[in-house]
């Protein structure tokens, strides 16, 4: 491997291991979720530099877009609900 | 504290597992590669998928099915046909989604095509077209929801049904179970996976859409 595929993938793996813990430790739902979402994204790259592209396009695409789709959607859904109890 | 602990030993089982994999790629690459001529299609991971593993695929195609009908039971009518459509949007969503849409059909258009050949196939393809038509319903255009009741179910089912109809067709020709003859797999691949790749966006668009409140909802937020 060149010095140059070395440093890629060493930033994806750096970023994806502070993007964890980020996405972990954060309190607010819809923080999380953003995470959540370039977590899939530079997962996505992983694979591609794994030379899996099959996974990485369901994953940029399931993991990073329906996902988070749904995810903003139920973070949004509990905090209304959570408004409603603590007028 | 503990969480640290079981990080730890997690993070230290994984290095240890990555010790002791073997050099040697194993499996059953050797077999998919020696079969490749007889699977209709050039990309192995697609040969797998829809030939050689498609007991699987279309198992999977029920999972989805399962999921999307679960979250429709929730509805009143279980269709979109009473979902509130969303405000007409800005005008700059409206027009992202005008230029969009058409770019996302071709895109998932090619990438069920490129599936012989290279990465995609229909589940990406399908995936793209979802968003797309989720896309579409954010920008306030409600021609989703009045998609006719029993067109919208009939594309739900459609991917699961071509594939059970190639199966029982199969069987009835005289093959086995699945079992793809190598001189029509091709086509019969590209059939399943042209119907999958509808059923797959809409069942992504109704799990999105079928969560939203019904228009006379008095109970919103559901259950």
């Amino acid at each position: 491997m060149t010095p140059m595929a070395w440093a890629l993938d060493g930033a994806i793996m750096i970023v994806m291991i502070v993007l964890a813990v980020r996405l972990l430790l954060v309190r607010d739902l819809y923080r999380a979720v953003i995470l959540f979402v370039v977590f899939g994204l530079f997962m996505a790259l992983a694979w591609v530099r794994l030379e899996a592209p099959d996974i990485a396009l369901a994953e940029a695409a399931v993991g990073a877009g329906i996902t988070g789709v749904l995810l903003l959607d139920a973070a949004k859904k509990m905090s209304r609900g959570r408004g409603e109890e603590e007028p | 504290m503990y969480g640290i602990l079981l990080a730890g030993a997690m993070a230290f089982m994984l290095l240890d597992a990555v010790r002791i994999l073997p050099s040697e790629p194993s499996g059953l690459t050797g077999v998919v590669d020696s079969q490749m001529a007889n699977s209709g299609v050039e990309h192995p991971v697609t040969a797998v998928l829809l030939n050689f593993r498609g007991y699987d695929t279309w198992l999977e195609l029920g999972v989805l099915l399962l999921a999307v009908m679960g979250v429709l039971l929730f509805q009143p009518g279980t269709d979109l046909a009473r979902v509130q459509p969303l405000a007409r949007s800005d005008a700059v969503l409206r027009l992202a989604t005008s230029l969009l849409l058409p770019l996302a059909v071709l895109v998932a258009g090619y990438l069920l095509w490129i599936g012989k050949y290279a990465a995609g196939g229909a589940f990406q393809a399908g995936v793209v077209l979802g968003a797309a038509l989720i896309l579409l319903w954010l920008s306030g255009n409600a021609t989703l929801v009045i998609l006719p009741p029993h067109g919208f179910r009939l594309i739900l089912v459609l991917g699961f049904c071509a594939f059970m109809a190639v199966a029982v067709g199969l069987l009835i020709a005289g093959q086995g179970w699945l079992e793809l003859p190598p001189s029509q797999a091709g086509s019969l691949i590209l059939f399943i996976e042209a119907c999958a790749t509808l059923s797959i966006a809409w069942t992504m668009a109704a799990l999105i859409i079928g969560l939203q409140p019904p228009v006379s909802g008095k109970q919103e937020g559901g259950p």
